[in-house]
Formats: C-alpha cells, sequence, structure tokens
C-alpha cells in the first residue's frame, strides 16, 4: 500500500484519531504519510495493518481507512 | 545548558532573562504513532494569549525514556528563532527530566504541533511558561 494516494498537505494526511485527551476524547489531527509508508507500507489490507499495531489510535485510523473506502 | 537551534547547530549555553509565569498546563495528552496535533486547536491554548508575550517557554514531558518521540514545527517561513533546550532548568520542579523538552520561541508567528515520532503510544504533559 502506497499512502502516498491519501489527499494530504506537505505530506500529512487528516487523522480523526491523531489524540486522545484525559477524558478519552479523541482528538483530530494529522499522520505522516512517510511514518505510514516507512512502517505500514509492506501491508495491503486494513486488518493487516490493524494486526500489525498496538496502538489504538492507529487501529481506529486504519478502520476508518476502510470504512472510507481507502483501503481494502 | 545546551541548546539546538532551528538550523540544528548547537550552543553550548543560553540565557533565560526575565520572570516567567505559567500561563497554562495540559496534562496527560496522548498523540498516536506518526500523528501530530495541534497545541492551538488540541489543547485549548490561546494563540492570542501567547503572542501577547515575547518570549514563550513550552515544556513537554514525555511518559517513556523516549525524548526524540516529540517534536515541534515551525510551519511559518518569517520565523526568526527558536531554539529546544535539552537541559533541565529551575523554572519548575521537573522529577522526571528524561523525555522532557524546553522549547524557547522568540517569535509571534508560529504555529505549534506535537508529534509522536515514535511507533508506540505516547503521553504528554505540557506546561507553558511566558515572559514579557
Amino acid at each position: 500500500m502506497n499512502f502516498s494516494i491519501l489527499e494530504n498537505v506537505d505530506g500529512w494526511a487528516f487523522n480523526p484519531y491523531a489524540g486522545k485527551d484525559e477524558n478519552g476524547n479523541w482528538i483530530e489531527g494529522t499522520i505522516s504519510i512517510d511514518f505510514l509508508n516507512e512502517h505500514f507500507g509492506q501491508y495491503e489490507t486494513a486488518q493487516e495493518m490493524i494486526d500489525a499495531t498496538e496502538s489504538e489510535g492507529l487501529k481506529l485510523f486504519f478502520a476508518w481507512l476502510r470504512d472510507q473506502g481507502k483501503l481494502p | 545548558m545546551k541548546v539546538q537551534q532551528s538550523d540544528g547547530t548547537v550552543k553550548d549555553e543560553v540565557v533565560l532573562t526575565g520572570s516567567f509565569i505559567e500561563l497554562g498546563r495540559q496534562l496527560n495528552k496522548t498523540v498516536t504513532p506518526g500523528s501530530r496535533i495541534s497545541l492551538f486547536s488540541s489543547f485549548s491554548i490561546l494563540r492570542k494569549e501567547i503572542t501577547d508575550y515575547k518570549e514563550i517557554i513550552i515544556n513537554i514531558r514525555a511518559n517513556a525514556s523516549h525524548s526524540w518521540a516529540i517534536d515541534i514545527d515551525w510551519n511559518v517561513p518569517q520565523f526568526t528563532f527558536a531554539a529546544v533546550i535539552y537541559s533541565d532548568t529551575n523554572l519548575i520542579d521537573v522529577t522526571n527530566i528524561w523525555g522532557s523538552t524546553y522549547i524557547k520561541l522568540k517569535t509571534q508567528r508560529f504555529n505549534l504541533f506535537l508529534k509522536n515520532k515514535d511507533t508506540v503510544d505516547h503521553t504528554y504533559d505540557l506546561y507553558i511558561f511566558a515572559t514579557r
């Protein structure tokens, strides 16, 4: 998967799960395309990416991309 | 204290002058790996409040000994000076110095983002100081 296909500004794509506050509310932000390509570029499906990380935010982000139809 | 300037060069010493006040603190914020969040929009830091001051000191403490998991971008072309101060100062009582970074800003034109460059979640505490 080449994440460069995601809509981005200066290499940063929108991430609705970029952070979380002390009350557990998710904070919108951006995520690095280079980071995604470096660490998850070898995977093809959202489920493979979800299985490859322990981060709750990343799991939700990949599922969100799948729901958006941007990941198989 | 050693200071790395925005161009990457390191100075041996920096002098923090004036009396500092704490503008506020934001504690226990988690940032997703590879992601960044705006200090202004996500941390309830008021831009006007910050730009009212001459110098801003932002102290960021991570929950792990991974000091390079945090970063600040100055996404404006006209910034005049910024420094990352690696060593502790007596501004606050820092009991957990590893993962602690001081950002000193001498410009009113900047955007601040907190970025997690690591591959796992990290939680941060931020303390905002300023001087007129």
